[in-house]
């Protein structure tokens, strides 16, 4: 698959605070990515620079072979982008919202119309909703709509940044399902998250991203299986193992990972723990390893 | 350009929503005018030569057009921007952030057209002014929404929170609007004031050209000049420090 994005060698410092410390990053046309990282690693900035919102003083990003700094325009005209707070137009309604952003776009009176209805019904915004004032609308309707908003032109790329947080988890299924539906479309999708559960979900590859810096970078799953046995069995209090076992502390916690969680839990028996409990090992488990932080 | 006046588009959109509420800042010029002009202007007489009515006349109109351009881009400008957030939401369109402030910039002097007009049609209606004179005067007001547009831009720019323009109001434009030759001619004052007000006041030019057409009916170039440079000079600082602001 062609590579549609380049991103190389990219440093960005906010005074002395470097945001970014040499980004590499090449994104297949119609892959969906997840950047996953804690608050502060970076991934908005990366968005930003991706979107043309924040200048990075060192590197470079091409999109389509074309440098972003020089065909600006050009390549937003070609991407969709949801930013992470809402910044609906608050004196337009809904319908108003997205024919400004199409006119602003340059797309077609005429496809516009055709388009605004079509979005709205991709995202399940009901036709009522169609003419109500933004500020009138609930958290998921406007999260929504800010997809839906992005859509508009037909995005070659689609730019996420934290699309669901702060929503509750129905709505954040559904705005997955609708995510994912568009695999259909071919569009390539970057989204960053700190929900390991939409990573996994929603992403063809996961890029960890901690202090700046990329530190992993691969399918799903293949990234849980390069690092982990498949179980992973937590005890609380934490109890001493012996070191035969990859293990990690995480408050009053230790998380055991092994291919036979009944070798663990029957060594255990009688030793009067608070908690255990025997799950799948996930991302959060190869982030908490690979950084010593939860997200 | 074409992209600046999509954004120029969308605020009057979203300003005709607002009915004749928007029109309300207008009323303070107006109000002056009543009490200053046909009010103390009784009791005053001539001022150089002319009734006090129309001495203050032409800068009640230069105020209206400072009033309606300054306030738009200061306020209601930072609401969007960093309240709002919507020039976030522009900036990922084909609209770029240049676009955005040459936009604002023009919706506000657009906005200080319509306050002066409204002053305008009141002098008309009083017969301070003929239709002639009137058109005139719009079209030299544009100069002073411009610059004043340009300088709220300016500030939107740099000012670390909304409160600033408050501060900026008392210290700097309420004492631009009484030492600009506005309701009384600065020799009544100690010299110095002669010599510092057209400097670090420009509405003292504007108000000076607008004066200079209605009693020699000439256009007073230097004046009309030094709102255009000034104006320029706040649209570039506005656009860089902007950038500087939202694109870090």
């Amino acid at each position: 698959m062609e590579t549609v994005i380049r991103i190389e060698d990219l440093w960005k410092w906010y005074g002395t605070r470097e945001a970014l410390k040499g980004i590499d990053l090449q994104v297949p046309g119609g892959q969906f990515i997840s950047i996953l990282g804690p608050n502060g690693a970076g991934k908005t900035t990366l968005i930003k620079c991706i979107t043309g919102l924040a200048r990075c003083q060192m590197g470079a990003i091409n999109i389509y072979g074309l440098d972003l700094r020089k065909n600006l325009r050009e390549i937003k005209g070609r991407m969709g982008i949801v930013h992470q707070e809402n910044n609906l137009d608050v004196y337009l309604n809904v319908m108003e919202n997205l024919y400004m952003y199409g006119y602003m776009l340059d797309i077609d009176k005429n496809k516009l119309e055709r388009k605004i209805p079509e979005t709205l019904h991709f995202m399940g915004i009901k036709e009522s909703l169609w003419f109500e004032k933004v500020e009138n609308l609930s958290g998921g309707t406007k999260r929504k709509l800010m997809i839906a908003r992005a859509l508009l032109n037909d995005p070659e790329i689609l730019i996420m940044d934290e699309p669901t947080t702060g929503l509750d988890p129905s709505i954040r299924r559904l705005l997955w399902d609708r995510i994912i539906s568009l695999k259909e479309k071919k569009i390539t999708l970057i989204l960053t998250t700190h929900y390991m559960e939409e990573a996994h979900y929603i992403s063809d590859r996961v890029v960890i991203m901690h202090s700046g810096r990329i530190i992993e970078d691969g399918k799903p799953d293949e990234l849980i299986e390069r690092y982990l046995p498949p179980f992973a069995v937590e005890l609380s209090p934490p109890v001493e193992f012996n070191q035969e076992y990859k293990s990690i502390r995480s408050g009053d916690t230790i998380i055991i990972y092994t291919q036979k969680p009944e070798m663990i839990t029957s060594r255990i028996e009688g030793r009067g723990l608070r908690k255990v409990s025997v799950r799948k090992t996930n991302l959060e488990d190869v982030f908490l390893l690979l950084t010593g932080n939860r997200l | 350009m074409k992209y600046a006046l999509k954004v120029f588009f969308r605020n009057f959109i979203a300003w005709k929503k607002l009915g004749w509420a928007i029109l309300i800042n207008a009323l303070d010029p107006l109000v002056f005018l009543l009490a200053f002009g046909f009010g103390l202007g009784k009791l005053i007489g001539n001022v150089d030569g002319i009734p006090y009515i129309q001495y203050i006349a032409p800068a009640m109109v230069a105020i209206a057009s400072l009033y309606g351009s300054f306030f738009e881009t200061t306020y209601n400008a930072y609401v969007r921007m960093y309240y709002d957030k919507l020039y976030h939401a522009f900036a990922s369109t084909k609209v770029n952030l240049e676009d955005i402030v040459l936009g604002e910039i023009l919706w506000g002097a657009f906005r200080g057209q319509i306050y002066a007009l409204l002053v305008l049609i009141v002098l008309v209606g009083f017969s301070i002014m003929d239709i002639g004179e009137v058109i005139i005067l719009f079209l030299l007001t544009l100069p002073i929404s411009f610059l004043f547009s340009s300088f709220g831009m300016f500030l939107s720019a740099i000012v670390p929170s909304i409160t600033f323009f408050d501060y900026i109001y008392f210290v700097y434009i309420s004492p631009m609007m009484l030492f600009s030759e506005s309701y009384f001619p600065l020799k009544t004052l100690p010299p110095v004031f002669s010599i510092i007000s057209p400097i670090v006041f420009p509405l003292f030019h504007g108000i000076k050209l607008m004066r200079t057409f209605l009693i020699k009916e000439q256009i007073e170039i230097p004046s009309f000049l030094t709102l255009i440079m000034l104006g320029t000079i706040y649209s570039l600082l506005a656009i860089k420090l902007m950038f500087n602001r939202i694109i870090r």
